[in-house]
């Protein structure tokens, strides 16, 4: 499904409507979510780094310490598991419905490919819309994680910047982005795999999304641990 | 013309289709009708290759299409045959305009101004100019199966296939659909395959009529004379005696 999909891409231009659609669904509307929960985790890795330091340990230090985390693997995860509860859930679910009520069907007698109609301009949305997602994510989350050390040990926006230029790394960065970008495309194809596979009725929908939703969470965090394993040795 | 030769399906080891054959010519209505599970969707699906058959042939305008692929049907087959499916099976994350000019915007490559009149002579055709920008779950029972019908037929197929197009509606609702599939067929000379268990509709709009009964098309006849044949399962069925456990 993923091959078909993206050797389909050379379509995308015809599909425009259908994927800037998908974008405002997958991007713009998990946008509250998704800031809503960085805002907390960032909050909680203020307070829990913060407390858990050793007295000798610099305050300074904790700024880098937030931004790795939230940069390496809070903000992707976050990201992932969000939308793999909101976006590969709504994907299963409708095109799990759409199968049951014939209406893939009636795409094909449409002469049209329902991978290249329901699942590329879903992937090429996922693929700008996750990353953006993230960028505000980690962005929101380090902020939220300076305001609960200002609370927690008093420290101040200085010596957190200076916490964060200590530690910052461009590959932290471009591991971030990359691991957003491959979460993108498995919650796309998982939801998308198991709408198709969904069975008859409501039953058969209901499961098709929790499979959807599993599975890309699962694979998440699979991938998650094997990107960060081989970057590390890389 | 659409010919069938000794078509086959079965699921799961049990034969929906054990050996259809049936011809549809040109500019015709042909109804077909049957007890519910004899394969009747199975057969105008595994025309439309939207089911792949066990065996058999069957051929479109002299073309055999068994054993195509998805892009064959694509490019052959499905840009002359449309259908209208038994719930409408509309696109319901689009408003009703949408749904028609899709397929025009994706296959026929059409630019705005010339699917925007389509998608207008469309719902004109089936009475609902009215309803371009509603979205189906506000749509009535047969203004769904009207708007599923201006869909199929805005591609200007040469076949179109109605499954248990009144089905669900009731019998004043069943007659505008009935004088639409005859107006349209009259008006555009589409040829028409139904599946219907509506006798009296059956009987107003096609010209002839088959029976498919275990699997087998058992009886074929004029529309006008079906309540004169000899044929003991087709005479059973349209009087509605078949006993229960024949279902």
């Amino acid at each position: 499904m993923f091959f078909k999909a993206v050797v389909s891409f050379k379509k995308a231009p015809v599909y425009s409507r259908q994927i800037i659609a998908q974008f405002v669904y997958i991007g713009r509307k998990s946008f509250p979510i998704v800031l809503i929960t960085s805002t907390f985790i960032g909050l909680a890795l203020g307070v829990q780094i913060g407390t858990q330091m050793n007295p000798i340990t610099p305050h300074w230090m904790e700024g880098g310490l937030i931004l790795r985390s939230m940069l390496l693997e809070m903000g992707p995860i976050i990201i992932g598991l969000i939308l793999s509860g909101r976006v590969a859930a709504g994907i299963a679910a409708e095109i799990g419905t759409m199968k049951v009520t014939e209406q893939i069907d009636a795409l094909r007698s449409f002469a049209i490919d329902p991978i290249e109609y329901l699942v590329m301009p879903r992937l090429i949305a996922a693929m700008f819309a996750v990353p953006t997602l993230l960028v505000f994510a980690d962005f929101v989350g380090i902020f939220s994680g300076f305001i609960s050390s200002f609370f927690t040990i008093n420290l101040s926006w200085a010596s957190f910047v200076k916490g964060m230029r200590h530690d910052f790394h461009t590959a932290d960065v471009l591991t971030s982005l990359l691991k957003a970008y491959i979460f993108g495309i498995v919650i796309v194809i998982f939801g998308s795999y198991f709408g198709f596979e969904s069975k008859r009725g409501a039953k058969g929908v209901g499961q098709a999304t929790t499979l959807a939703v599993v599975w890309s969470s699962v694979d998440i965090l699979m991938l998650d641990y094997l990107i960060s394993a081989i970057l590390y040795f890389v | 013309m659409i010919k069938v030769r000794d078509l086959h399906k079965s699921f799961n080891n049990h034969a929906v289709l054990n050996g259809v054959n049936l011809e549809l010519l040109d500019g015709e209505v042909l109804s077909i009708i049957g007890k519910s599970g004899t394969g009747k969707s199975v057969l105008i699906k595994s025309i439309l290759g939207l089911i792949e058959p066990d065996s058999g042939s069957v051929e479109v305008d002299g073309m055999e299409v068994v054993g195509m692929s998805e892009d064959q049907f694509n490019a052959k087959v499905r840009n002359n045959i449309s259908i209208v499916f038994q719930e409408g099976a509309l696109w319901d994350s689009m408003n009703v305009g949408e749904n028609i000019e899709l397929a025009l915007q994706i296959k026929k490559h059409l630019d705005p101004e010339e699917r925007e009149e389509i998608v207008i002579d469309s719902l004109r055709k089936v009475g609902l100019e009215n309803i371009r920008y509603v979205y189906p779950e506000e749509l009535s029972g047969g203004m769904m199966k009207r708007v599923a019908i201006a869909r199929a037929i805005a591609t200007r197929p040469k076949y179109l296939f109605y499954d248990e197009p009144t089905t669900g509606l009731d019998p004043v609702l069943s007659n505008v659909i009935n004088n639409l599939i005859k107006k349209l067929n009259a008006e555009l000379g589409i040829t028409t395959l139904i599946i219907s268990h509506d006798i009296k509709g059956v009987e107003t709009v096609s010209d002839r009529v088959a029976m498919l009964y275990e699997g087998k098309v058992v009886h074929t006849c004029n529309a006008k004379e079906m309540w004169q044949q000899e044929n003991k399962i087709f005479n059973d069925f349209i009087r509605g005696r078949m006993g229960i456990n024949e279902y």
